[in-house]
């Protein structure tokens, strides 16, 4: 105290927090490296590709004019200068990575805001000279930086790219902008919500409103105006490379340091550990599910699941909607056929074609949701819990073998889960899409999941700590290898190592035994090559 | 090795460069009550989690009653256990965490279960989330307890228990090694062990330094002498019988083994004001094993030594 009554309390306020941004600068460095690197790398993949596919001036000019039709508005923006680089990058590209960067800035906050304090060991900086507020005020400012970083990246990523550096600047500044609003709204949930799982939940809930709500905007210009009230319309409406506008600007930044002002606000309403709401954990259980280790299994991994079947089931009921506007708009436009026969999908038959694509691109999420769960297995092992059971009559294999089976039992209800949304939604548009097709279509990509759930599990049994990171790696480069190796021409060679490449596109052509037998094979002999390595090593905490 | 609870031979854990269990040769008896004792990192932990095979030893074998470890399926059949750290499913409530562990481990005695509720005074119809240290460990306790399990691991069972709560956990033990079930558990509360522990062992760096019925610990010829004076006393470290020396306050306190004639032969002529002989209390005993690795070494190995030799 005595050494601080001569400086200037700025100063000291300075030095005390100082510590607590080191800290969340240190929990944060993975993802703040990670995100940056890998946006910048897709926009310079996007020019790449757009320079490729586009070289002239004519070429460029057909795409702007079949760019701006109904259905593409609907799945990626509207176009505001595809006939530009930076245009046509911000069009194609923009809106995965706006929602790419919005679900790890979401995870990410919650986890620093929140998970810190649900494990207990928030409780060791607060008891420190750092008020709680105080303590937010600095993670958030961190998260700000972090945030910054990945919208310089994208900006330097597209400016050397030759896109123009105002107008880069102004996209990264927006981006940035975007993904610190997602934060802000987790921010606010991590002081609403008693845990950080149900602050996650709210936030997620959010943002698949959010995008949901862009999405409709696009849909005709009538409803244009809903764009105004998300932060993924007002990206769209910066018109980065077409007009400039950088006013908008303002309401993207307002909006992350209204949010981070009510977290604060509300953070000295609440108790450390606790939400605002929630408040009780009396409860007499339901019991449900405790009686063996396989239904024990079933009962941590069911309200996760059923979060996911909810998402998966709104978004693919909403591809369903769009299946007869992409039909049309491609009957009637040979320019854009071209570029679909690109993809691999076959214009005689447009209908199943377009369902066959969109079940390939669900493959990743099925891939993605195993990997997950076998990551949750990981997270119980880590936390201790697992041990209550293998200290009891259940074995390694037991244990970790029902977990694996039970994700890829869920797994495959989800991808028929989403075939019937998806049929569904054809349906009432009065697309001419049959059920077995709709389900068909999301079934094919199963033997891929099945293949990254099992090298999840490989990885849960050889280098635990990296179950998640690798799998997840893996599948998401296995993905991206598929989905741009052909408009970048790859040779072949290179496109047979993408597991989603060897899938069949029903249903175009029939369920293939080959890829089923292979790849899904490949995934039982590397789980069951985890479950034995796992029974050969020790137990281990984070 | 029949008719032994648990049973170690040569039972050796190295993790990466650290030898943190070296050659654990333990025999723990059916009805006993076993202390497990050492400093932090001494390897207590990795002991138990070694014969729970939740740890794959490096070297060595271990049996719990007569199964070897890693038969985990008809061993742990036999065991009850309370990790070091307890964690539970935030979003499950105490008595679905307790009806799950009671499945899990074969048997379930629904009135024994609300009996120990009742005697630990825990609430079980609130999400385990809300519970605090004290309240997981009972969870814990019982979750052990109530299978009537043949042999209980028990890692540093009452901690963040209240002393009413930990005289209740002592009971328990008590009534659970009066039917006939061991009782393996590991403390630093020097008084739980002297109340409860038939036996104890004593590990330093992942070896067993003495193990012993806990009266040979305390061995009859031992004393403690503490001289005040208001001079300078004559060096006292080369005197037969004599262990240890400190200096406290205005005088010396001196550790004897065997008899103090050479002492009091050595202080003879000394300006001593007041001379007091006593028991060495149980924690100077275990400081003494304990203090090695910190400072003397020697001294402590010899006693270490002395005291094996001696059981």
């Amino acid at each position: 105290m005595t050494a601080d009554a001569g400086a200037a309390p700025v100063a000291v306020a300075i030095r005390i927090r100082r510590p607590v941004a080191a800290l969340s600068a240190r929990l944060l460095r993975r993802g703040s490296v990670l995100a940056p690197a890998l946006v910048a790398a897709y926009m310079v993949v996007e020019v790449y590709s757009y320079q490729r596919n586009y070289p002239d001036a004519a070429s460029r000019q057909r795409l702007a004019e079949v760019s701006d039709t109904a259905a593409l508005r609907i799945l990626q923006g509207v176009p505001h200068a595809v006939q530009t680089t930076g245009g046509f990058v911000v069009w194609d590209g923009g809106w995965v990575i706006g929602l790419s960067l919005g679900v790890w800035a979401l995870l990410a906050t919650a986890r620093l805001l929140r998970g810190e304090e649900d494990t207990g060991r928030a409780e060791l900086l607060l008891a420190g000279p750092v008020p709680a507020r105080g303590a937010l005020i600095t993670e958030l400012l961190v998260l700000a930086g972090s945030f910054a970083l990945t919208g310089a990246a994208v900006a330097v990523a597209l400016g050397a790219s030759g896109a123009g550096w105002s107008s880069s600047i102004l996209y990264g500044l927006g981006l940035a902008a975007l993904t610190a609003a997602v934060a802000g709204l987790a921010a606010v949930a991590a002081q609403v919500m008693p845990s950080r799982r149900r602050a996650v939940g709210a936030a997620a809930t959010a943002l698949g409103l959010l995008f949901l709500l862009r999405t409709a905007a696009n849909s005709s210009a009538r409803v244009g105006w809903l764009r105004w009230l998300t932060p993924y319309g007002w990206i769209d409406e910066l018109r980065a490379f077409g007009a400039d506008r950088w006013l908008v600007l303002l309401p993207l930044l307002a909006a992350p340091v209204l949010l981070a002002a009510g977290a604060v606000a509300l953070r000295d309403r609440r108790d450390a550990g606790a939400g605002l709401v929630g408040g009780s954990d009396r409860h007499v259980g339901h019991g449900w599910l405790l009686g063996n280790p396989a239904a024990f299994a079933w009962r941590t991994t069911q309200p996760v699941l059923l979060g996911w079947a909810a998402a998966v089931a709104v978004y693919s009921a909403v591809l369903g909607v769009l299946v007869k506007t992409v039909v049309d708009f491609i009957a009637g436009d040979p320019t854009y056929g071209r570029i679909l026969t690109d993809f691999g999908v076959d214009l005689t038959d447009l209908t199943r074609g377009v369902v066959a694509l969109l079940g390939g691109t669900m493959g990743v999420v099925f891939a993605l949701y195993g990997c997950w769960r076998i990551g949750a297995v990981r997270d119980e092992e880590a936390a201790g819990r697992a041990e209550h059971l293998l200290a009891r009559t259940v074995t390694r294999a037991g244990w970790l073998g029902w977990h694996a089976l039970l994700t890829a039992t869920a797994t495959a209800l989800l991808s028929v889960l989403a075939g019937v949304a998806m049929w569904t939604g054809a349906a009432v548009t009065g697309a001419d899409l049959g059920l077995t097709d709709a389900v068909g279509s999301m079934l094919a990509p199963l033997p891929a999941a099945v293949l990254f759930t099992g090298l999840a599990v490989l990885c849960f049994g050889a280098i635990p700590r990296l179950t998640v990171t690798l799998s997840v790696g893996l599948a998401v480069a296995s993905y991206l290898l598929e989905l741009l190796g052909t408009p970048l021409g790859l040779p072949a060679a290179v496109l047979n190592l993408s597991a989603f490449h060897h899938l069949s596109s029903v249903p175009v052509e029939p369920f293939g035994l080959l890829p089923t037998v292979a790849l899904g094979g490949l995934g039982l002999l590397a789980a069951a090559a985890g479950v034995a390595a796992f029974r050969r090593r020790d137990l281990t905490g984070s | 090795m029949s008719g032994e609870a648990i049973r170690t031979e040569g039972l050796t854990k190295r993790f990466g460069e650290v030898l943190a269990v070296d050659g654990l040769d333990l025999s723990v008896q059916p009805g006993e009550i076993f202390g497990f004792l050492g400093p932090n990192g001494a390897g207590k932990t990795t002991t138990i989690r070694l014969l729970l095979h939740l740890l794959r030893p490096t070297a060595g074998r271990t049996w719990l009653m007569g199964v070897p470890a890693e038969d985990v399926e008809a061993a742990h059949r036999h065991v009850g256990y309370v990790p070091g750290e307890v964690a539970l499913w935030p979003q499950l409530t105490g008595r679905e965490v307790l009806t799950v562990l009671g499945n899990l481990s074969g048997r379930v005695d629904a009135a024994f279960l609300a009996e120990l509720l009742d005697r630990f005074r825990l609430d079980p119809d609130v999400r385990t989330r809300s519970y605090s240290k004290g309240n997981r460990q009972k969870v814990a306790l019982i979750a052990a307890f109530m299978a009537r399990p043949d042999v209980l691991l028990l890692d540093e069972p009452t901690a963040g228990l209240d002393p009413l709560m930990e005289a209740e956990f002592q009971t328990v033990a008590r009534e659970a090694a009066g039917r006939g079930q061991t009782v393996f558990l590991s403390s630093h509360l020097l008084d739980e062990v002297e109340d409860l522990c038939h036996r104890v062992a004593i590990l330093r760096s992942g070896r067993l330094v003495e193990v012993c019925a806990l009266e040979d610990l305390r061995p009859l010829d031992a004393s403690v002498v503490e001289v005040s004076a208001d001079g300078p006393l004559p060096a006292l470290d080369r005197v037969a019988g004599v262990t240890a020396v400190e200096p406290v306050g205005d005088g010396l306190r001196i550790s004897l083994t065997g008899s103090p004639g050479p002492l009091l032969a050595r202080l003879a002529g000394a300006p001593i004001t007041r001379l007091r002989s006593r028991q060495p209390s149980l924690e100077e005993i275990f400081l003494t094993y304990y203090e090695d690795a910190a400072g003397s070494p020697e001294l402590a190995g010899e006693v270490a030594q002395r005291r094996v030799g001696r059981s």
